[in-house]
């Protein structure tokens, strides 16, 4: 399975839980400011992604895709935050607060954080950021 | 605590049936002799007793959908029920009506079963019925975490409530298939006492699955010689409001809601009858027609009947009558609201003016009388 493969299979997942046009969906769209997800949608997309994969996503596993902030400390997520906006500079970071919390954090998931998950489970190269 | 009595009237009126997506075209080809029967195409009916059924035909809920995402969280009597609603809401000319109450009757949820299927089915061969746990852990592992919010029974009430945006009290009437006739009396209540002064009330349902397949067919209803017992679906809603604000608005006042009655047990039609045109003042030679529950199930049409009988005498009991059933199949809770809707919508009531008892009766026994009085006729009082 290719990482093309993951990539319009999520797009197609994540559009079909979230009301939205594929063409709409995009990997850097994050699922909550540009999708609109709340908090079942996201209870939602795993069950349809362990379904689609015969895989179990534990919760915490979903940010390993993107973002590694360590312990959690502030000190953490700031570092994880810098590596990421490295790779992802095109992502709306304006949006976000310039202080961000743990609470903050799911507003990073894109779908591209689930793609390059999947990739690394299903043991497919993940798409270069 | 009310100081002085409030009238409910209805103002507005929606239905989706097996005859139409709303209740201009339903009443339409009613009367054009169309039938809503065919053989059941929402599931594979083949494998029980009947295969008729009454479904909706060409339905898009998303038009009535003012957040189309949410329609992933409802199962079909849910989507009817918001589409019924809206068509009501929009009919009464009331709009953005903060306050305004909502109260659906249903006999309940179609339980997902392709899910629920899906989950069992991935390990036939382990473990028996009865094993709760292993039973248990398939329903969780294979069902999706949402399953519940889309079967709860209060579901159709509280998805009306965000689409519509309604603000006001909110309930569920469950008392099977008298539930959406229930519904509406209840709202009949709210108003009267001064819970709400606008509140969108009816039935909603849908037979069409396999478990309340299996439901009637337990129970014999599809070997019936006597009536032929066809599922349906549908939905009709009304939008209830306090007489004295409807008037001051200028809204078409459509019926106002005189009484209303309801009783468990073996006693039934007769009591809610009796005590509908009690509390409404009526004898029984006031009123001008009756739109009966028909429910197509041997012993409770003789129930009503009979009941009839002791009320307006024999004579009157027998007399001819409208029954829709062959026409639109039955759609459980949503039966008598569909009838009273189509009443309503046309403003025909056979012979003399527009006192009428309306009717409906549950499985279990459950009994709803109404007595409403059709406004703008001729003799009525408006």
């Amino acid at each position: 399975m290719t990482t093309a493969e993951i990539e319009k299979k999520v797009i197609e997942i994540v559009a079909d839980a979230l009301d939205k046009e594929p063409g709409k969906v995009s990997g850097d769209s994050s699922l909550i400011d540009d999708l609109g997800a709340e908090s079942i949608d996201f209870l939602d997309i795993v069950f349809r992604l362990e379904t689609a994969y015969d895989i179990q996503i534990p919760e915490s596993e979903i940010w390993k895709g993107s973002i590694d902030v360590g312990d959690g400390s502030e000190e953490s997520i700031r570092q994880g935050l810098a590596t990421l906006k490295a790779k992802l500079p095109a992502f709306r970071w304006d949006r976000l607060p310039a202080r961000m919390t743990k609470q903050d954090l799911a507003r990073l998931i894109t779908v591209q954080t689930i793609v390059d998950y999947l990739a690394r489970v299903l043991n497919t190269e993940p798409s270069a950021v | 605590m009310t100081n002085q009595r409030r009238s409910a009237v209805v103002t507005g009126i929606g239905a989706v049936t097996c005859l139409g997506n709303d209740i201009e075209e339903t009443v339409a080809n009613q009367a054009g002799g169309l039938s809503g029967v065919s053989g059941a195409t929402l599931f594979d009916a083949r494998g029980f007793g009947g295969t008729l059924a009454a479904e909706v035909r060409d339905f898009d809920a998303r038009a009535h959908f003012r957040v189309s995402k949410a329609i992933k969280l409802t199962d079909r009597r849910t989507r009817l029920a918001v589409a019924a609603c809206s068509m009501a809401l929009a009919s009464s000319g009331l709009g953005g009506y903060e306050d305004l109450g909502v109260l659906i009757g249903t006999s309940g949820s179609d339980l997902q079963a392709p899910e629920l299927a899906r989950a069992m089915g991935k390990h036939p061969h382990e473990s028996r019925a009865d094993d709760v746990p292993s039973f248990s852990q398939r329903i969780l592992d294979g069902t999706n975490p949402l399953w519940l919010l889309v079967n709860l029974p209060n579901m159709a009430s509280a998805h009306v409530a965000i689409q519509l945006e309604a603000r006001g009290p909110n309930n569920t009437v469950m008392t099977d298939w008298a539930a959406g006739l229930q519904a509406l009396g209840e709202a009949s209540d709210w108003i009267q006492c001064g819970e709400a002064d606008a509140v969108v009330a009816g039935g909603a349902d849908s037979a069409l699955h396999p478990f309340a397949f299996s439901a009637f067919e337990k129970a014999g209803l599809f070997e019936q010689e006597s009536v032929p017992f066809i599922p349906g679906e549908g939905a009709a809603a009304f939008l209830v409001e306090e007489k004295g604000a409807a008037r001051r608005r200028s809204a078409s006042l459509s019926f106002e809601l005189v009484a209303y009655a309801n009783a468990g047990g073996s006693s039934g039609l007769q009591q809610t009858m009796a005590e509908a045109l009690s509390a409404a003042r009526w004898n029984a030679k006031d009123v001008d027609g009756i739109l009966r529950a028909s429910v197509p199930v041997t012993g409770l049409r003789e129930h009503e009947e009979d009941a009839l009988g002791l009320i307006f005498g024999k004579s009157r009991a027998r007399e001819p009558h409208v029954d829709l059933r062959a026409q639109m199949g039955f759609p459980l809770a949503a039966c008598s609201p569909i009838d009273l809707a189509m009443l309503a919508a046309s403003g025909r009531v056979e012979g003399r003016g527009g006192r009428v008892l309306v009717n409906a009766l549950g499985f279990s026994g459950q009994a709803v009388t109404l007595a409403i009085e059709l406004l703008g006729q001729e003799g009525c009082q408006a």
